[in-house]
C-alpha cells in the first residue's frame, strides 16, 4: 500500500498540481534556454530583441510563480494529508482553489504569450517583477491576484484538515510534516499582504485606466514586501524535503526535530522585514531603513546555517548506518546512484554557494558593485534555479510512484539528470557572475553600451558567453530528460502496490525533546506582524509624507 | 550473475557522473578563486586592465561623432540607435550640420549599410524627415532584418567647393556598437 492506494482523493489533487506545474516547467525552460542563446549571440533565429521582455516574462513567471507554487500545493497536499492521516475535508473546496489558481495561471499566460502575437493589444512583457512603469494588460494582474488568491485558500484548507485534527488530538504535537506546511503558509499570509495591496490596489486601477498615474516608488515598496518573502515560499518547500525526507534517502532519521521547528519559525519572523535591501538604490527610502533590512537579512542566514549542520548531520547518520567511516569518509557511502538522493545533495551544496553571493547582495556597500548586473540572475539560478527547482525534480522520483502506484522508468537517465543540472548550472551561473563583475547588464537582449567594451577580472567576454550559452543547453538536456522520465513513468510504469520504499523514520531527537513553545501558531504569527509593522511603518508613513498619493509633487523639505 | 553485471556497470555510470558532473564544476570553481585571489593579490590592477587593445583606437562612429569632419559641411551624428518593437526593428540615424548658423539644407544620402549579417541594405529608398532649418536638422529610419545591426554606413554629401558649384564627397563610415532600444509603444 502507498499513498494513492491510502488516500486517493488526495493523490489525484496533488497529481492535478504537478501536471500543471510540469507544463510550466517544460515551457518556462524552454523560454531560458531560448534566451540563453538569443543573449550570448549564439543563435539569434528564435525571436528578435523586442520580443525578448515577452520570453523574459514568460520565464519568469511560469518557473518562479507558477511552477513553484503548483508544485509547493501537491506537495503540501501529499504532506498534510499523510502526517494528519486525513484526506481533505471538503473536495469541492479543495478543487475550487484549484481550478481558481489554474484559471488564474491561464490568463497570466494569455497575457505574455500576446506579447508574441503581431499588433496584440494583449501583452504584459512586464517581467516577474511587475511593477511600474511597465504595465500589463489587466488580464495578467487579474490572473496572478487569482492565483494568490487560490493559494490562499489551499493554506485554508490544509488549517482546515488541522483544526479537524486537532480536535480529534487536542494533546498531540503537530506532526512535522503538518508543522512545516503550517508554518510555511503563514509566512505566505504576512507577505502576500504587500501583494496584495499593489496589485489590487494600484496595479488592476491603474492597468484599467481608473488611475493615470502612479508614483512607482510605493508599488515597488510594496512588490518587494512580497518579492524577498516569495524566495522562502519556494525555499522552505525544498527545506521540507530536505529536513523530512533526505535524511531518510540519506539511510538514516533527521537529526532533530525542535532544530527543524526552529528553523521554519524563525523564516516566518524573518522572511519580510528584508524587502527592502532590493531597494537600495532607489531613493526615496531613507538609508537607515535599508540598514535595518540588511541586519535582518544578514539575520537570515541563522537559520540556513542551522539548516546545513542539521541536514549534514542526519546525511552523515545515514551514511553511517550505511557502513561509512572516517571524517569525510563517510560521503562516499551515501547512495550516489539514487537520483532522489542525489538531486537534494547537490541542490544543497548549490544552495551553500547561492548563500555566498547572496550575502554580496545583502551587503549594503558591496552590492553596489553586482546592482542590476547579469550577477544577480547568476545567484537566483543557484537559489531558486536549483537548490528549489533541482529538490523539487529529485523529490519527484520519490513522490510519482506514490502518486501514481507506479514504479520509475528509466532510472539510469532520471541518474544522469541531476549531475547534468549540477554541471550546467555551475557554467552558466559561474559565468554570469564573473560577468555580473565586470557590469555586464541584466535584463536585457543587448546587453552592450556604445563605446565601451565590458572589462573582465579575469578570462574574455567571448568566453563567457559561451559558458552561459553551454550551461544553458546542458540545463535543457537536463530538463528533457527529467520530463522524459516523469510522463514515462506516469503512463507506462510498472503497476505495484509498493513502488517505493516510502517509509519515513522517526527522528533521531524526536518530538518529546522539543519545548511545546515552538508550536504556539498564535504566538509566532503576531511577532510576524509585529516586526513587518516595525520595518514597514515608519518608512511607508515617510512616503506618504513625501506625497507619494500626489505623484509629480515636489519632495517634502527636509 | 546478471545483477551483479547491472551493479558494476551502475557503480561505473555513478564514477563517471560524479568526475564529471561534480569534478568538473568544482574544477571551474576552483580556477575561478584561484584566478580571483591570482588578479587582486600578485597582479597590478593596472597591468590586468591594461591587457588587449586601446579601446579608443579602433572604435567606429558613433553619437556626437562628426562626419566629414575634412570637408566646408561637417556634420555631427546625434541620434544612432536601433529602435525595437515587437513588430519592427528599425535603424534610425540622426544628424545635425556642426555650423549652427547654417541655413542651408542637409544635402546628405545615405547610400548603403553594411550589416554585421554580412549583408549589405541598400539606403536609397529613405527620405529624410527635416526636423530643423538652423542648424539644418534630418532624421531618418531603416527597416533591417531582425536582429541584424548595421556595422558601416556608406554615406554621401554634397559639399560645396565655390559659389555655385559642389562636389559629391563619399565616407565611409564604421559604427560602433549602435545601442538597441526597446520601444514598447511601436
Amino acid at each position: 500500500m502507498t499513498f494513492i492506494h491510502k488516500y486517493p482523493k488526495a493523490a489525484k489533487v496533488a497529481k492535478a498540481n504537478f501536471i500543471v506545474a510540469f507544463i510550466a516547467l517544460a515551457i518556462g525552460g524552454l523560454f531560458g534556454f531560448v534566451q540563453a542563446l538569443h543573449r550570448t549571440n549564439v543563435f539569434r533565429g528564435f525571436f528578435n530583441s523586442g520580443e525578448y521582455y515577452t520570453l523574459l516574462t514568460g520565464h519568469g513567471v511560469l518557473l518562479a510563480l507558477i511552477f513553484t507554487t503548483f508544485f509547493i500545493a501537491g506537495l503540501f497536499v501529499w504532506g498534510v494529508t499523510r502526517s494528519l492521516d486525513r484526506e481533505p475535508e471538503n473536495l469541492t473546496f479543495t478543487w475550487s482553489w484549484f481550478w481558481l489558481m489554474t484559471i488564474g495561471l491561464v490568463m497570466a499566460t494569455i497575457a505574455i504569450l500576446g506579447g508574441l502575437v503581431p499588433d496584440s493589444s494583449i501583452r504584459a512583457a512586464v517581467l516577474y517583477t511587475f511593477y511600474p512603469p511597465l504595465q500589463a494588460h489587466p488580464m495578467f494582474y487579474i490572473g496572478l491576484a487569482l492565483v494568490v488568491v487560490g493559494s490562499w485558500m489551499a493554506g485554508a484548507d490544509w488549517f482546515w484538515s488541522y483544526r479537524k485534527w486537532r480536535a480529534e488530538n487536542p494533546n498531540e504535537r503537530i506532526p512535522i510534516l503538518a508543522f512545516m506546511t503550517l508554518f510555511t503558509m503563514l509566512m505566505w499570509y504576512v507577505c502576500t499582504i504587500g501583494l496584495a495591496l499593489e496589485v489590487v490596489g494600484l496595479l488592476i486601477p491603474w492597468s484599467l485606466g481608473w488611475v493615470t498615474e502612479i508614483e512607482p516608488l510605493l508599488p515597488r515598496t510594496l512588490f518587494w514586501f512580497f518579492g524577498h518573502a516569495v524566495v522562502y515560499f519556494w525555499l522552505l518547500p525544498a527545506y521540507y524535503v530536505w529536513y523530512a525526507i533526505l535524511p531518510k534517502l540519506s539511510g538514516g532519521r533527521l537529526f532533530s526535530d525542535s532544530m527543524t521547528r526552529i528553523v521554519f519559525i524563525i523564516f516566518l519572523l524573518l522572511s519580510t522585514p528584508v524587502g527592502y535591501h532590493h531597494q537600495y538604490a532607489d531613493a526615496g527610502i531613507s538609508v537607515g531603513f535599508k540598514f535595518y533590512a540588511m541586519a535582518t537579512t544578514l539575520l537570515i542566514l541563522l537559520p540556513s546555517l542551522i539548516t546545513l549542520f542539521t541536514v549534514v548531520a542526519s546525511m552523515e547518520h545515514g551514511a553511517r548506518q550505511r557502513g561509512g567511516k572516517g571524517y569525510l569518509k563517510w560521503i562516499g557511502k551515501l547512495p550516489w546512484d539514487s537520483p532522489a538522493f542525489v538531486g537534494c545533495a547537490l541542490a544543497g551544496i548549490m544552495f551553500a554557494a547561492g548563500g555566498f553571493s547572496g550575502m554580496i547582495n545583502a551587503s549594503m556597500n558591496i552590492n553596489v558593485l553586482i546592482h542590476n548586473t547579469i550577477w544577480v540572475p547568476g545567484h537566483f539560478h543557484l537559489t531558486v534555479g536549483t537548490a528549489v527547482a533541482l529538490t523539487f525534480m529529485a523529490i519527484t522520483y520519490w513522490l510519482l510512484p506514490q502518486l501514481t502506484g507506479r514504479k520509475l522508468k528509466y532510472k539510469t537517465l532520471a541518474l544522469i539528470q541531476p549531475y547534468a543540472w549540477f554541471l550546467g548550472m555551475t557554467l552558466m551561473s559561474n559565468a554570469m557572475h564573473r560577468a555580473g563583475l565586470a557590469g555586464v547588464p541584466r535584463r536585457t537582449a543587448e546587453p552592450e553600451y556604445s563605446g565601451f567594451d565590458f572589462e573582465p577580472i579575469f578570462g574574455t567576454m567571448t568566453e563567457m558567453k559561451w559558458q552561459i550559452a553551454i550551461g544553458g543547453t546542458i540545463l535543457m538536456i537536463s530538463l528533457i530528460l527529467f520530463l522524459w522520465v516523469v510522463v514515462a513513468s506516469w503512463l507506462a510504469g510498472e503497476k505495484s502496490d509498493k513502488p517505493v520504499d516510502d517509509y519515513i523514520p522517526e527522528p533521531l531527537s524526536g518530538v518529546e525533546h522539543t519545548p511545546a513553545i515552538l508550536d504556539n501558531m498564535k504566538l509566532w504569527f503576531g511577532l510576524a506582524l509585529l516586526l513587518v509593522v516595525l520595518a514597514y511603518a515608519f518608512p511607508l508613513w515617510e512616503m506618504v509624507a513625501d506625497g507619494i498619493f500626489s505623484p509629480g509633487a515636489l519632495p517634502r523639505p527636509s | 550473475m546478471s545483477e551483479e553485471k547491472s551493479d558494476n556497470s551502475t557503480k561505473k555510470l555513478v564514477k563517471i557522473l560524479v568526475i564529471v558532473g561534480i569534478g568538473v564544476p568544482v574544477l571551474v570553481e576552483l580556477m575561478t578563486l584561484f584566478n580571483l585571489i591570482n588578479v587582486q593579490i600578485f597582479e597590478d590592477e593596472k597591468d590586468a586592465n591594461s591587457q588587449g587593445f586601446d579601446v579608443e583606437d579602433v572604435r567606429g562612429f558613433g553619437e556626437g561623432d562628426t562626419l566629414f569632419s575634412d570637408q566646408a559641411s561637417v556634420v555631427v551624428i546625434d541620434e544612432l540607435r536601433i529602435k525595437v518593437s515587437a513588430q519592427e526593428w528599425r535603424f534610425a540615424l540622426g544628424l545635425t550640420s556642426a555650423d549652427s548658423s547654417s541655413q542651408d539644407e542637409l544635402e546628405i544620402s545615405v547610400d548603403s549599410l553594411s550589416l554585421q549579417s554580412k549583408k549589405m541594405l541598400s539606403g536609397d529608398n529613405n527620405s529624410w524627415e527635416v526636423k530643423q532649418s538652423a542648424p539644418a536638422q534630418v532624421y531618418g529610419e531603416w527597416i533591417l532584418p531582425n536582429g541584424d545591426i548595421p556595422t558601416k554606413l556608406f554615406i554621401s554629401s554634397d559639399q560645396k567647393t565655390g559659389k555655385d558649384s559642389t562636389k559629391k564627397v563619399s565616407q565611409e563610415v564604421p559604427l560602433d556598437k549602435v545601442p538597441v532600444r526597446y520601444n514598447q509603444n511601436q
